[in-house]
């Protein structure tokens, strides 16, 4: 406990001069070089300095215990996934928000309050938090050094810069060597980066890797997580039987442990798969099926309505998919949500026979409006081999070439 | 000679470039256009 910092902090609050506390009780240097934290005081001064204060001593000691179990309690409730106990606790560690500096655990607080933006998506906070940590961090121990590397790659990811959080986080495991109970977490976070980057076989050692440290801890809501990576990186590499396998053990595993959020997901991902294998009426299945429970005005749900009307449109399901690409376009339309908007288009422009006018489109309008966004990646592979395919049929391969991704 | 020797060589260019492009889109020609899945929460 700071309490040369605690006394300036309360004499300040309180309106009170040096000397108007010291009166009778120190002299004013004594005095200050307390509150500067550079003289050790004898127990009774600081007593008599609290009592003038009306600050109660074993008060202040019993809030330093409270604010270090609360904190270790809001990162359990954070690496559980419990979002209802984990707001609860951010909530009664606020009770504390003025004792916190005066503590050891100043920094750590800052630190988790960091991860809690990054677990409740407030990306805006995040990255104000991550820049005033950044401005702190010569005071950091190497144990904080290392959390703010770590919470800094999670922010990555969640801006869709994987090969920055890849850097960010890879390099956590080579400097770090008592990486403890975020371990499997750092292995979870690595194997979805990989996975977003397309290097599905890092991706499945990785998640490997996090499976077995989340079998240990029974985090089962992680367990869940990573079998859908390891699907869907198994998906990735056509290894479609332990893809199917995984899907399997997962939707057994949500419904017994009523996860039901995560149902549509998967249903949604047994599509993806099924289509990846050409067997189109399955996909088509299981998209209808997570569509009717997901969650409207949702960008996942946009994404289903998306993967629903391409499989239709494989199909050849002319109007079904003319029905489901309207619906995209008017749901992404009042969702604010362009890209969407533009692939529907697009297809609506392919399904009312005008081939010319979509390619024109794809051109001009969806390829350079998305060449710089990271999340939307993978759209922009297949649309460059869509327009990349249609210059080779025209025999136009300079421009082919240009579009080969 | 010479003009034989440019047109072997404009011969395999083309040769070359074509074939990358059939290498890079062999396989189904709608392949591209496939459906993304939906990633585990971060």
């Amino acid at each position: 406990m700071q309490i040369g910092s605690l006394i300036k902090y309360h004499r300040t609050k309180q309106k009170m001069t040096q000397s108007e506390l010291a009166d009778g009780i120190c002299s004013v240097p004594h005095l200050s070089k307390i509150e500067n934290n550079s003289k050790e005081a004898n127990v009774e001064t600081i007593r008599l300095v609290l009592n003038r204060l009306e600050i109660d001593m074993h008060d202040v000691e019993e809030s330093e215990v409270k604010v270090e179990e609360l904190l270790n309690q809001l990162l359990q409730n954070m690496l559980y996934l419990e979002t209802e106990k984990a707001a609860s606790t951010f909530l009664e560690i606020q009770v504390y928000k003025e004792m916190v500096p005066f503590t050891k655990h100043i920094y750590l607080y800052e630190i988790y309050k960091l991860r809690y933006y990054l677990f409740t998506k407030d990306l805006d906070f995040a990255d104000e938090q991550i820049k005033w940590l950044n401005a702190q961090r010569q005071n950091f121990s190497q144990h904080e050094s290392y959390l703010l590397s770590y919470f800094s790659g999670i922010f990555l990811i969640l801006r869709g810069k994987y090969e920055e959080a890849d850097e960010k986080i890879s390099a956590i495991l080579q400097e770090y060597y008592e990486t403890n109970t975020f371990e499997g977490e750092i292995y979870y976070h690595l194997a979805l980066v990989k996975g977003y980057m397309y290097q599905s076989g890092h991706a499945i050692n990785y998640g490997k890797k996090a499976l077995n440290f989340f079998k240990d801890q029974f985090n089962f809501k992680r367990i869940l997580h990573v079998q859908m990576s390891l699907a869907i990186n198994y998906s990735q590499s056509k290894i479609y039987d332990e893809a199917l396998d995984n899907y399997q053990h997962l939707v057994r595993n949500t419904e017994m442990l009523k996860e039901t959020a995560l149902l549509p997901h998967i249903y949604h991902n047994i599509g993806d798969l099924r289509h990846r294998m050409g067997d189109y009426e399955q996909a088509l299945h299981y998209f209808k099926k997570s569509a009717v429970i997901f969650q409207e005005r949702t960008e996942n749900y946009l994404l289903c309505l998306y993967n629903l009307a391409l499989t239709e449109f494989k199909l050849e399901k002319w109007d079904d998919s003319k029905i489901s690409f309207t619906l995209l376009n008017k749901e992404a339309k009042e969702m604010k949500v362009s890209p969407y908007q533009l692939y529907s288009s697009y297809y609506l422009f392919l399904l009312n026979d005008k081939k010319q006018k979509a390619m024109t489109f794809l051109e001009e309008k969806i390829l350079p409006s998305i060449e710089k966004a990271d999340e939307q990646k993978e759209f922009y592979r297949y649309f460059s081999k869509i327009l990349a395919e249609y210059y080779k049929n025209e025999g136009k391969y300079e421009k082919a070439v240009k579009y080969i991704f | 000679m010479k003009k034989t020797l440019i047109l072997l060589f404009v011969i395999g260019f083309v040769s070359i470039v074509s074939s990358e492009v059939s290498a890079v889109l062999a396989g189904d020609p709608t392949e591209s256009q496939t459906t993304v899945a939906i990633r585990p929460p971060v």
